[in-house]
Formats: structure tokens, sequence, C-alpha cells
């Protein structure tokens, strides 16, 4: 009981104390505030006669020169952020949350992208993959903007097709219609490309085109062999048009130049 | 030693001039920046003073500091007092650490350095050579609130905000800071009265 009433004593003394250095700041005399609290006088008036004058003691100034230093180096140190701040990798990417997020998310989605699109490279009609190879095939084609890289394009285009149908052949199973239209026509892409090229360039993907022909009949082949009753109309069709691919492909390999109008090539 | 006159140092500006010039320094103007730190200077060079042994260190120390402050400048928001008082806090807790001396001087060794000059003591001002001195026999937050609240006036929610602690505990620090100097002086015959 005498301990708590001792710290009520000490927390109305602090209380007190603050109260008259509040007063005297505003101008009133020690004696004056003390008056109030005659019971706290003898510990609380050499207090603030102490506190009053520990306000009053002038301020200790520095020298100038060390101010100037400061200054100067200060005024320097500045220059220098300015200067490094504009080009601060550390402050762009390190610093800022934003940009790291941003950084972030763009590398994962450059990751995530290149990954799929690697895995989709060995996709067959059917799988989920699949459409991304084809959408990757179009982006290629888009970027292409020369005739000669897009005839090579559509030659290995015409390729893949031709490997992916030979993949799905089955006994009894009934052929994609649309993979095989798509492999005739990726190779009538690549022979119209030819078709303009000059002699020197277009020689070497005549040659890929002619093997591709090649490759083709002999898939075609195979497909007549093992086909459902159904199909063979359509690959009988599809061996017709690529016996045609290859005749105009060796046309332009006799002539050794750009098709002659004998050529039954496509326009 | 030339002193730098107390005008140029800046100690006068109210908030409102103080946030306009900060925030121009922080644009990169080259004299709102020197004002900065002339005032900043100022203010910090009475904190490092009562807390040093030589006036070259507080030099030194607030050199640090102001130093500091415009290497942040940058990223400061908020209230700038509390700002440069707590790098200034961080800033002496380094000078401690490297010049591995728990208070500058030991109370003990203080005790008979003043001792000897006794005599002085009697019936002479309070300077601030001695304040410097008796303030070394008090707590790091004691000596705060004596510096932040009596020399450089701020009240006591100020300082409260730039300690980081209740104004019921500025008061209780205060109290004890004042008794414990008082009960210092008295002995080496020192009696402040008006």
């Amino acid at each position: 009981m005498v301990i708590f009433r001792n710290e009520v004593m000490k927390a109305k003394i602090e209380e007190i104390f603050d109260r008259l250095i509040a007063e005297v700041r505003k101008g009133r005399s020690v004696d004056d505030c003390l008056h109030e609290y005659a019971e706290y006088a003898d510990e609380l008036k050499p207090l603030l006669y102490l506190a009053n004058t520990i306000n009053d003691l002038p301020k200790p100034e520095p020298s100038a020169e060390a101010v100037e230093a400061t200054i100067k180096q200060a005024r320097a140190l500045s220059s220098e952020q300015k200067t490094s701040k504009r080009f601060s990798f550390r402050e762009i990417f390190i610093l800022n949350p934003v940009m790291v997020r941003v950084f972030a998310i763009v590398l994962l989605i450059l990751v995530f992208g290149v990954a799929t699109v690697s895995l989709s490279a060995n996709s067959l009609p059917g799988d989920v993959l699949y459409p991304v190879k084809i959408a990757t095939e179009r982006v290629q084609l888009l970027l292409t903007i020369d005739i000669e890289g897009k005839a090579r394009l559509h030659a290995v285009f015409a390729d893949k097709r031709t490997d992916e149908f030979a993949s799905l052949l089955e006994p009894g199973v009934e052929i994609s219609e649309a993979l095989l239209a798509e492999m005739l026509h990726q190779t009538d892409l690549a022979i119209a490309c030819v078709v303009v090229l000059d002699e020197e360039s277009a020689a070497e993907i005549i040659d890929q085109i002619a093997e591709c022909c090649h490759r083709q009949m002999a898939v075609l082949e195979k497909a007549r062999d093992c086909a459902c009753e159904v199909d063979i109309a359509v690959i009988e069709e599809a061996m017709q048009e690529c016996v045609e691919q290859r005749e105009c492909i060796e046309c332009m390999q006799q002539n050794n130049e750009s098709p002659s109008t004998d050529c039954s090539c496509p326009e | 030693m030339k002193k730098y006159p107390s005008l140029l140092l800046r100690r006068d500006l109210d908030e409102d001039e103080l946030r306009r010039i900060v925030d121009e320094a922080k644009k990169g103007d080259k004299d709102a920046l020197s004002q900065v730190c002339s005032y900043v200077y100022s203010r910090i060079y009475s904190y490092t003073f009562y807390r040093v042994n030589q006036p070259e260190d507080a030099e030194d120390l607030t050199s640090e500091i102001v130093l500091k402050v415009v290497k942040a400048l940058s990223k400061q928001r908020g209230n700038f007092h509390a700002w440069i008082y707590k790098i200034a806090k961080h800033a002496l807790i380094d000078f401690y650490r490297k010049r591995a001396v728990r208070r500058e001087t030991s109370l003990s060794d203080m005790s008979h350095e003043v001792a000897d000059k006794s005599v002085d003591f009697a019936q002479q001002a309070l300077t601030r050579e001695r304040l410097r001195k008796g303030m070394h026999g008090l707590t790091e937050e004691q000596r705060q609130v004596i510096i932040l609240k009596f020399i450089e006036g701020y009240n006591n929610s100020e300082v409260a905000e730039f300690m980081g602690k209740s104004v019921g505990a500025v008061k209780v620090l205060q109290f004890r800071a004042l008794r414990a100097l008082r009960g210092y002086f008295s002995k080496r015959g020192y009696e402040s009265k008006d």
C-alpha cells in the first residue's frame, strides 16, 4: 500500500514538474508557479532553476570551416548522386518493387513461352500443344520478309506435315484429311515462292522440295496400302496432286532456271 | 577559429519554410540543399556536442550525419525533424561502437576530473562544458531528453515522436534527468539560482 502510494506521488510530481516547466516557459516566475504546489517546492525549485539555466545556455556553435566544408561535400555528393541515378540499375530494379515485379513477370512469361514452344516442336495433330506449334510457324512466317526465307520455311513446314501424316498412319484408322491438305498446300506455297526467285537462290530450295515430294509420294503409297475404303479416293487424289508438283519441280531442275510456261506449276 | 554566424546557420526556419526548402533540395536545387545542410548542421551539432568529448569530434560526427541526410534526402517522407534525429541516433551508435567507448569517458574518470576542479565550480555559472561533463553521468535517453527539450526547445510531443516514446515517458525522463544532473552539480558545489 505504501509502495503504491509512493508510485502515485512520483507520477504526480513528474506531471506537476512538467506543468511548471511549461508555465515558466510562458514567462511566469518559478516562485509564483511553486506557490500552488508548496508541498513540492523544496524538491522542484532547484530543478526548475536548473532547467531554466540549461535553456538559457548559448547554443554550441561549430566552426565556420567545418560547416562550409560539409556543405561543399554535400553539394558534390548530390551532383554525384544525380549523375549515377540516371543509370542506376540498382535503383530501378532492386529498390523499386514495382519494377521488380514487372521484371519477374516478363521473365516468367519468357521462360514459360520458350519452354512451351520447345515442348510443342514434337507435338502431333490432336495434342494439346499442337496449336502452339502451328501458331509459332505462323509467327515465323510473319516475321520473315524476304521471299527466299518464306520459300525455305514453306518447304520445312511441308516436310513437317509429311512427318506428322506418316506418324499418324495406322492400318484401318481414318486419315486426317485436313493434315493431308495442309501437307500439299505447304508444298504448293513453297513452289509458288521458288518460282519468283533467281536461279542461284532457287536451286537449293528446289532440291529440298523435290526430296520432300519424293517422301510425300512414298508416304501416300504406304497410306493407300493400309487405308480404309473411304480414304482411298482422297489419297489417290492427293497422289495425283503430288505427281503434278513433282513434275513441276523436275521441270525446274531440268531448266535449272525459273519454270518455263511448259511446266504445269502453280501460279 | 572563425565561428559561423548563427543567422547563416538557419536554426530559425518555420515548418512551411523548411518543407519548401527540403522539397526544392530534393528536386536538385543547390542553394536549397546548402540551406538544408546548414539547418541540419545547426540542429544536429547541439545534439552531438553534449554526447562526445571534443568539439572536433562533434563536428566530424555532425558532418557525417549531414552527408547521410543528403544521401537519403530523396527518400525522406513525413516529419523532417524526426527523420534527421533518427539518422543522428544511428550515427551516434556507430560512432560509439567504432570508438569502442561506452560513454566516451567513464563516469568514474569524469568524477576525478571534475572533483579536482571543484573549487572552480563553486559560485560559478553553469557553462556548456560543465553541462557536457554532467551529462556523461546520465543514461542515453535522459541525455536525449535534456538536449531535445531544454537545449533544442522542442515540446513534449515532438520529443516523444523523435525518441519513439510516449509523452508520459518523456515527462518521467526529464524529471529524472534533471534530478540526476542537479545531484551531480550539488556534489561539486554548483547551485543554479536565479
